[in-house]
């Protein structure tokens, strides 16, 4: 079969998890099916300014064509029609801007995909000014990969016929699908995938000891891994943290690890280590007492499933419906909606190592049983042939 | 309460149902009459705890004022409670009450006594009364608080967008666009 993947941005530096996924699908699909990616010249998805040249190119074994972005984003005025549209009442011709502001405006790519020759069209987050308009151009051919997150630009009515006239959806957990079904109704035909995680031997070794003392971290610690911003919740977590070891004395550290866009407190139980490459971010996975994830907007977390892989325990912001999910179904983590269930869920964590190891056991067993690349593969594979042999939808 | 986890399989929703209840537990914030109480008596086993102070007495004053209070007549000092002995002696008391009132007048420290064990009743009543409005009035100042912040951040974002605004027409007019396309 010969598939189109439609993504933002698309580069071996680019960090995003919607981008990281849909390379890692079309990894997988590049060995039985012919692949190619159509994205965007931008890096940067605060300003979209290309950074790549336009064309094709290669990326990690698979065939990349860029297009470059017409419109570099303006903050200012995304900002304003945020407010509207997010936060009050606005009009259809409002979201359409909102829409155009958001970006990455690429009208380029939008008619490659309505000439590509690709049997699916498989586009990834459903927010994007890329994946509105070439959802559009596919036609029938477009599969969704929307990657939403429980907020208000799910709200915007603008995206309901997107949604409803793809040829199929393909989600990455069950609490993602109902989200998206709330707006869209259950009639389109789709599949909950999930992402695959390598099952890598859990345990400190001496190697990953060596990687939390060049940070100057001694154990034992908590870890958070992922951008250090406001949309992450690390503001809200930096705070609880420290109301914590106010009321706890033997508190822990808190490491966070990651790209910093905020101003932390300064404290001796709060460490901001920077960004970590891989090798450094499982090691710190695998020397930490518990991964902690404070975001209330995911659609899956990887570094959940890799804390998981790893056997560590896991801390969740349980307003995040689809991170209470995946520590209910895994029964591999706590999660925590307010201060309160944080200190109580955190105590008793941190008091009971019998029940860290068990949690961190049980979600290692759970990403052995559902998050094999193999599973996922399998998976995608049905779930594509199903959408290919489907009707058109009109 | 403590939570009980069996190590072996542990199910997080059994947990975080512990958990929570362990909350609810400890919560405040409850807005029903005994729920009101129930802090209230909280509290003020907090400020009395601090001290040295015999607990048993504070729970005494909730069983009600028999169990802490003393009642007081005119003949409560002539009593005697040593079961046949006693009423002999209370008879003699009563026959030399005469003689004794030559000596002194008990009358006022009988009025004084009843009247204390009258007061007594009234200021446990003021005390408990006072405690459950200043808790009333404690959560109530909590949710104005709340709500004050909430204002606040509405009123944030009012402005920032009034400031953006503001800042695009400016920014179209100094740049010799048409007119204030960004505007509402």
């Amino acid at each position: 079969m010969k598939l189109a993947f439609v993504v933002q941005r698309c580069g071996e530096e680019v960090q995003g998890g919607a981008e990281s996924l849909c390379r890692a699908w079309a990894k997988r699909l590049a060995a039985r099916h012919e692949v190619e990616i159509l994205t965007t010249c931008a890096l940067d998805y605060s300003t979209w300014t290309d950074h790549y040249p336009a064309g094709p190119a290669t990326v990690d074994g698979l065939r990349v064509i860029r297009f470059p972005v017409t419109r570099a984003r303006d903050p200012r005025r995304f900002a304003l029609y945020s407010d509207i549209v997010l936060r009050d009442h606005h009009t259809a011709d409002e979201e359409r801007a909102w829409i155009e502001e958001n970006g990455p405006v690429a009208p380029a790519l939008v008619e490659a995909v309505r000439a590509s020759s690709a049997e699916l069209v498989l586009v990834f987050s459903y927010r994007y000014w890329t994946s509105f308009h070439a959802a559009g151009a596919a036609g029938s051919r477009a599969v969704l990969v929307p990657t939403a997150e429980d907020d208000p630009v799910l709200a915007i009515g603008a995206f309901a016929p997107v949604f409803r006239s793809a040829r199929g959806h393909l989600f990455l957990t069950p609490e993602e699908r109902d989200l998206v079904q709330r707006v869209a109704g259950d009639a389109v035909p789709h599949a909950v995938i999930g992402s695959g995680v390598d099952l890598a031997p859990g345990g400190l070794g001496a190697e990953e000891a060596g990687v939390a003392a060049r940070f100057g971290l001694a154990a034992p610690y908590v870890l958070y891994v992922g951008r250090l911003d406001g949309g992450k919740g690390v503001d809200v977590l930096a705070r609880d943290w420290l109301r914590f070891c106010a009321n706890h004395a033997d508190a822990p550290v808190l490491a966070l690890a990651g790209r910093s866009h905020l101003s932390l407190p300064e404290h001796p139980k709060l460490r901001a280590l920077g960004p970590v490459d891989e090798a450094e971010k499982r090691a710190l996975l695998a020397g930490c007492q518990l991964f902690v994830l404070p975001s209330p907007h995911e659609s899956l977390s990887i570094a959940v499933l890799e804390a998981w892989a790893l056997g560590r325990p896991v801390l969740a912001n349980g307003r995040c419906a689809v991170l209470a999910g995946q520590c209910a179904r895994s029964d591999g983590g706590l999660w925590y909606e307010g201060y309160g269930e944080f200190e109580e869920a955190l105590r008793l964590l941190l008091e009971r190592a019998d029940l860290r190891v068990a949690l961190g056991r049980q979600g290692r067993e759970f990403v052995r049983r559902e998050c094999s690349w193999e599973a996922v593969d399998a998976r995608l594979e049905e779930a594509l042939a199903r959408f290919a042999a489907a009707p058109a939808r009109a | 309460m403590s939570i009980e986890i069996r190590a072996e399989d542990v199910n997080v929703e059994e947990i975080m149902r512990q958990i929570r209840r362990r909350i609810d537990e400890k919560r405040r914030g409850l807005y029903s009459d005994d729920e009101l109480r129930e802090i209230a008596e909280h509290r003020l086993d907090a400020v009395l705890d601090a001290g040295e102070f015999n607990p048993d007495f504070v729970s005494d004053f909730r069983q009600g004022a028999a169990r802490w209070n003393y009642s007081f007549h005119t003949e409560t000092i002539y009593r005697s409670s040593r079961g046949a002995v006693g009423r002999t002696l209370e008879a003699i008391r009563r026959l030399l009450k005469p003689v004794q009132k030559l000596f002194w007048n008990p009358n006022p420290m009988i009025s004084a006594l009843s009247r204390q064990s009258d007061l007594n009743l009234y200021y446990v009543e003021l005390f408990h009364n006072l405690s459950r409005e200043l808790t009333r009035l404690n959560l109530e100042n909590q949710e104005l608080k709340n709500r004050v912040l909430t204002l606040q951040g509405r009123l944030d974002l009012l402005s920032r967008r009034e400031k953006t605004l503001e800042d695009m027409v400016v920014y179209r007019d100094d740049s010799g666009a048409e007119g204030p396309e960004g505007s509402r």
